[in-house]
């Protein structure tokens, strides 16, 4: 199936009904009647896309649709690949699947999700992986690639996820972390890992580290060369090969949470 | 239009009238039970079906301004819950703590027609009543904090008790409320003033004003006596929450003599073992007391599993459970009044406390031998969402499905209980007196909780079912003071004509001489600015003065 944006909406188009699971089971016909939210306006698919059929067995969405959201909403299987940039809650409470952008992202990207993948080529906006505000935990499980940068409070409240970003990351990177990962290559913001339970934060680049972190040690974590070539394989980022093989400085933190995060530098 | 109506064929239960599950006819003209209407009345044939008075909460926090600090504390609740507009009705959110739309349409949909916010702290009334005008459907009252307010305090102490009955009046009429609400009363002060100081004992005096609650109690208990009010004062008694608090709330009903008193959410006052340490349960003592002494009303508070959200004017206490979920919580400031903190929390069955607590409500309700003294309540939403309503009553009405509930609790906290030995099975009369007839009469309502000619129109019809939580789940029918709101099942008007309850006792106006220095000197208010006008309200009914030493003599 693929779908091809033909009129640009003026207010942001819900669009929790494009995915795999709704769509797949619907012949082009049937899917240009499927209802979606313009505003407040209930609207047809048809009006804003065409509906064709695509060789791949996979949903194509084609356009520039930073005003969409929801794509991929409660997601549990199949596949979309998104030609064009996409807006805010893209695969948000998903459970699995695979979600490839090739293009940038708007804010919001996968809150709740608790399994699947998600790779954005692009950059990212604000509060990707990160929990609704109120709620003390977000994302609780799958894989989030973005291949350029992204903006501030990359996986707040995140549990069991693995984050990897090529590019620089705003202010409070992994704030409130309960567990996971997030492996970042570029400049990071302040106030990375505040309030941070447990979980990793791995950073290539410098960064200030808070006062409520404290120094443990120097060494290479064993793991962390497995999960470099599992980046290289799989993704695009360009990185430097020393960090295959070097060593570490790791913190732990954050003291007024309980102490028991990790904090991994790059060191030479 | 046509306003009248008969109600056909319909088993009828209206205990305040012995009437136990008899077939009769019901007919309803302008909002209230009259003995005939013409033969152009509309006709509901309720057949198979049992007719009861709309319910009534005599303890919930639905409105004001602690209640709206845990919907902005909460926004993660709201959103998993949402409220649909329909044809008739608005939207809202749901979750623990419900907009005041979706409050007023959800206690519709178990048929309740009436409501009473049981804790507003008089500088913050306006706000409960204009949230209380935005609640559709259900008529409300409040209950204003006075238990630990500094100047009030200050005239107990000096034993200056004619102008503390004045001002007590004064306070009363200037929020517009329904009776007094103590709250670990002389516990609060001690709080705010030194760091974590909390009363232990009833007859513990203070550091701020020199007096123990005891006295604080009983000069309440007292001036509301005086001055008449339909409903005593209603106590939540010090050391609440506590393990061995069982005395204190004996000691409390003691102070009461034979004068009437009202104790909150008994269920979170009756636990036993040393304080510090993991509860017993002490149901048979306090019941044994309640059953004994006809002047003592109370509802249960029961906890029930899932969600809930504490959310009382006893700071002290949330200060202290803060440390058991370190996650947010709010304590906000009420000047010289009172104290507030909200701590959203989850009950959970495999927890020894949580499920001791559960079981000690429903001992509780087994053991109380008199229905009309004993009201159903979960303390909206510190013990659970009013949500859970009608699996309590399947719980009090079906003693098999009971015991297949303790199987899936905490088995160490069952064996300590006697739950398990209670085969006791409320009938339905009896469920129509403790979430209707019963709450009524503690409140002083004469026309509310029975189907009596003469009493407001509000009714219930439900389908008998066995599965009693399906049955109060869902009435076929509820009407609002002659409306039929809700028809097979469906919201058919959103009627808002509604009414605020409230109590205007007399005083003497020099009162306000003696009162109004206080208020220049501490309060961040004006005293003229202070005091509700009656205009500003919006439709309200002054209940008559009429307090007993006890609920039959109404």
């Amino acid at each position: 199936m693929k779908l091809k944006l033909h009129t640009q909406p003026e207010v942001p188009l819900e669009a929790e009904s494009i995915t795999p699971d709704v769509l797949n089971k619907l012949k082009p016909k049937e899917v240009e009647k499927v209802k979606l939210f313009h505003g407040n306006r209930e609207v047809n698919l048809g009006d804003f896309f065409n509906v064709s059929k695509s060789k791949l067995d996979l949903l194509e969405v084609e356009g520039d649709m930073f005003k969409i959201k929801y794509i991929g909403a409660n997601m549990s299987s199949g596949e979309i690949l998104i030609n064009g940039n996409i807006g805010p809650h893209l695969g948000s409470a998903m459970t699995g699947g695979f979600i490839k952008v090739n293009g940038d992202a708007g804010d919001w990207i996968a809150p709740e999700m608790s399994g699947g993948r998600i790779h954005i080529t692009g950059n990212g906006g604000h509060c990707i992986a990160s929990a609704y505000r109120g709620a003390s935990t977000g994302v609780s499980g799958g894989e989030i690639i973005i291949e350029g940068n992204v903006k501030n409070e990359l996986g707040h409240g995140m549990s069991n996820a693995t984050i990897i970003v090529g590019g620089m990351c705003g202010d409070f990177t992994g704030v409130n972390l309960n567990s996971g990962t997030i492996l970042t290559f570029g400049e990071m913001g302040i106030r990375t890992g505040a309030g941070m339970k447990r979980g990793t934060i791995i950073c290539m680049d410098n960064l200030e580290i808070l006062p409520t972190f404290s120094y443990d040690c120097l060494y290479s974590p064993i793991y962390l060369k497995l999960f470099f070539r599992y980046i290289r394989d799989k993704t695009k980022i360009k990185f430097d090969e020393k960090f295959i093989d070097g060593k570490f400085h790791r913190w732990s933190g954050d003291a007024i949470e309980m102490n028991r995060g990790e904090l991994l530098v790059f060191s030479a | 239009m046509n306003n009248e109506i008969r109600i056909i064929n319909g088993i009828v239960f209206d205990p305040t009238n012995n009437v136990d599950g008899k077939v009769c006819e019901i007919c309803i003209k302008d909002g209230k039970i009259v003995d005939k209407v013409s033969s152009a009345a509309q006709t509901i044939d309720a057949k198979g079906m049992a007719v009861m008075p709309g319910g009534v909460d005599i303890h919930c926090h639905i409105a004001g301004p602690k209640v709206n600090l845990a919907r902005k504390l909460m926004p993660e609740d709201h959103r998993l819950d949402p409220h649909f507009k329909t044809k008739h009705t608005s939207s809202g959110s749901g979750g623990i703590v419900p907009s005041t739309f979706a409050t007023g349409y959800r206690y519709a949909t178990l048929g309740y027609t009436t409501a009473m916010e049981a804790a507003v702290p008089p500088l913050m009334a306006r706000h409960a009543l204009e949230e209380m005008y935005d609640t559709p459907i259900i008529d409300n009252g409040f209950y204003v904090l006075l238990g630990n307010n500094l100047f009030l305090q200050s005239l107990i102490a000096e034993g200056r008790k004619e102008e503390f009955k004045e001002a007590v009046a004064w306070w009363l009429n200037a929020s517009k409320a329904y009776t007094v609400k103590l709250v670990n009363p002389g516990g609060d002060e001690p709080w705010k003033g030194h760091k974590n100081l909390n009363v232990k004992d009833i007859d513990d005096t203070s550091k701020i004003v020199d007096l123990s609650p005891r006295k604080v109690i009983d000069a309440f208990i007292d001036a509301v006596h005086e001055l008449g009010l339909p409903h005593p004062p209603h106590i939540h008694c010090n050391n609440l929450g506590h393990s061995g608090n069982f005395d204190t709330t004996i000691e409390t009903m003691k102070t009461a003599g034979d004068r009437r008193l009202h104790i909150a959410h008994i269920q979170f006052n009756s636990y036993a073992g040393e304080m510090g340490k993991s509860p017993k349960s002490a149901s048979k003592e306090i019941t044994e007391y309640v059953n004994g002494h006809k002047n003592i009303t109370c509802d249960v508070g029961q906890v029930m599993f899932g969600k809930a959200t504490f959310m009382t004017a006893d700071a002290p206490l949330t200060y202290l459970l803060r440390g058991y979920k370190p996650q947010k919580w709010v304590n906000a400031d009420t000047e010289c009044e009172s104290g507030c903190g909200i701590l959203p929390f989850d009950y959970q069955g495999m927890i020894y406390t949580h499920a001791l607590q559960w079981a000690i409500g429903l001992e509780i309700f087994l053991l109380s031998e008199d229905p009309w003294r004993i009201v159903l309540s979960t303390d909206h939403p510190n013990g659970g969402s009013f949500m859970n309503y009608p699996l309590v009553i399947k719980l009090l009405m079906d003693y098999e499905f009971r015991k297949e509930a303790m199987k899936h609790v905490n088995q160490k906290a069952m064996n300590s209980t006697i739950l398990g030995e209670l085969k006791r099975e409320y009938t339905l009369n009896e469920i129509c007196i403790i979430t209707r007839a019963g709450p009524a009469k503690c409140l002083g309502l004469k026309d509310k909780g029975h189907l009596g000619i003469g009493a407001d129109a509000d009714i219930t019809i439900y389908d008998i079912l066995d599965d009693k939580e399906e049955m109060f789940n869902a009435p076929r029918y509820v009407m609002k003071a002659g409306q039929l709101l809700i028809s097979n099942h469906e919201f058919i008007s959103d009627y808002t004509d509604k009414k605020v309850l409230r109590v205007a006792p007399e005083f003497d106006k020099s009162i306000e001489k003696v009162i109004k220095p206080f208020f220049d000197d501490f309060y961040s208010i004006a005293f003229s600015n202070y005091a509700i006008d009656d205009e500003y309200l919006h439709d309200n009914i002054i209940i008559e003065a009429n307090v007993k030493n006890n609920i039959y003599e109404n």
